[in-house]
């Protein structure tokens, strides 16, 4: 395990390149999926089937396909962007597909009673959504988010395959030199955990206090 | 959910409204789709000659192989993760303290380390401790440990999802713990798991093209071969175009088997469901 203790300063560098692509993608993701949950509510049809057909379409293919298709497809389109860039590209908009599934998922737990009492107080389709149904979506919704979140950062290791040096992509280069995949591998394990780990406790604290309330 | 649920009918401005933006959003996405295809063609991405190499007799069948490889080595993944899952899930369940912990532990720790990670760990680790495989079983090694680990959860969230009317009634006509889990509770989780854990067959047969990118030699899928048919025709984009379309097609009829299983439940035990497994649903790649 000196291998790990040795070369604490390249795990380090590679769990903020992590942090930092799973930071972003994340914030885009969030952004994307609110867009596609609120398309596939709307009363506007073609909104609704664009979105469906934009979550069937990213969720069911693999996102080694997708990462794959931007590094070495999107250049004969003429898109050229860092392996990072591309990285940031890739996971945000797979997914952005599962968090509007979330979010709609959130939306469809609140109670048809309580769509009902908003309307026999008189409250139109937007006091409705704003002051009824999106406050309670966002709470059952917290805890499954978190979850993307943390698949998030484990998904991002996919991204060394195009060269990004993150956890994963330091990790490989530190096996080639040093020859201890094992260590190696442990210790990247561990660099992950520290991210995954109180990500996962969070979620269950969060969890915990939620379903405590309902 | 949508707008009829929300509010009442719309009056005659609101349609008008709708229809307005019904129109303009149609608009928008036929001038996107538009463009897309204007950048493939500008960058003659849509010469015939790049498309008709993948449609040939022979590359057809050389794919098809791949999606053969790519479907066994989900499905024996999947056996052995389901295995592992109703252990894994027991585990966690006991009442004793000694063999709830270390279950805990090893799921929560299989579920925390990246799938990349662990596809590549089974690659250098099992050639090195147990015996010299095929990377198509490191491959099934790594993805029914996770699997494993993933499944144990559904089946737990299973089996808190049902209430604890049911356990109560069993310890009441004189089953023991281990009896009420195992005869009352697991069979009735199982079946209201069944669409989640075709879900997860689909997040695992995804997750199996890692093999022809993590492993070295690569594993012999679906991914594998349409890499090989773009990189033999110069084709990259349309041979992964195509590749996608086919796990597309695959997924997509799992998940409508799923969902049609789904709509079978009742809206509130879909609802309650659907929550616990979104918690726990944490695999994704």
């Amino acid at each position: 395990m000196s291998v790990f203790f040795d070369n604490l300063d390249i795990f380090w560098a590679g769990l903020r390149t992590t942090a930092a692509l799973t930071a972003l993608s994340f914030a885009f993701a969030l952004v994307i999926g609110t867009v596609l949950a609120s398309c596939r509510v709307s009363p506007i049809k073609p909104l609704r089937i664009a979105a469906m057909t934009y979550v069937e379409t990213v969720r069911n293919c693999p996102l080694t396909v997708h990462i794959l298709l931007a590094f070495f497809g999107w250049p004969k389109l003429g898109f050229r962007y860092s392996p990072f860039v591309t990285a940031v590209i890739v996971l945000s908009y797979y997914t952005g597909a599962f968090v509007g599934e979330t979010i709609r998922a959130g939306m469809n737990t609140v109670g048809r009673g309580q769509l009902e009492a908003a309307r026999s107080i008189g409250l139109g389709f937007s006091d409705t959504l704003r002051l009824v149904v999106l406050p309670q979506a966002v709470r059952t919704v917290i805890a499954p988010l978190g979850s993307l979140l943390s698949a998030l950062v484990r998904n991002s290791a996919i991204a060394y395959t195009i060269s990004v040096l993150d956890i994963m992509g330091r990790s490989d280069r530190l096996i080639t030199t040093t020859a201890q995949p094992l260590a190696v591998l442990v210790g990247a394990a561990l660099t992950y955990y520290v991210l995954t780990i109180p990500l996962a406790f969070g979620i269950n604290a969060i969890d915990r206090r939620q379903r405590i309330a309902r | 959910m949508n707008e009829l649920v929300l509010g009442d009918d719309l009056g005659p401005r609101g349609r008008r409204r709708v229809a307005i933006a019904t129109a303009v959003s149609l608009v928008v996405i036929v001038v996107a789709v538009l463009l897309a295809v204007k950048r493939f063609h500008d960058k003659g991405q849509l010469d015939r000659k790049l498309w008709e190499s993948i449609f040939t007799r022979s590359t057809a069948r050389f794919m098809f192989t791949g999606l053969r490889n790519t479907l066994t080595a989900a499905l024996v993944a999947m056996a052995i993760a389901l295995v592992l899952g109703m252990i894994g899930a027991f585990g966690r369940l006991d009442p004793r303290r000694s063999v709830r912990g270390p279950s805990i532990v090893l799921i929560e720790l299989f579920r925390a380390t990246p799938l990349v990670l662990l596809i590549y760990f089974a690659g250098v680790a099992v050639p090195r401790y147990l015996f010299e495989l095929s990377s198509y079983w490191y491959l099934v090694v790594a993805l029914a440990l996770y699997n494993g680990s993933v499944i144990a959860e559904v089946f737990r969230a299973g089996i808190l999802a049902l209430g604890r009317g049911q356990r109560e009634a069993a310890l009441a006509i004189g089953f023991t713990e281990g009896q009420a889990l195992r005869r009352v509770l697991f069979p009735q989780a199982v079946r209201s798991m069944v669409p989640a854990i075709i879900n997860q067959l689909v997040t695992l047969l995804k997750d199996s093209s890692l093999g022809a990118l993590v492993l070295v030699p690569a594993v012999d899928d679906l991914l594998r071969r349409g890499r090989q048919v773009g990189e033999f025709n110069r084709n990259p984009l349309q041979a992964l175009l195509v590749t996608g379309v086919v796990y597309i097609i695959v997924n997509f009829a799992l998940t409508s088997l799923a969902r049609r299983l789904e709509s079978r439940q009742s809206r509130v035990e879909r609802a309650r469901l659907e929550l616990e497994w979104s918690q726990l649903q944490r695999s994704m790649a």
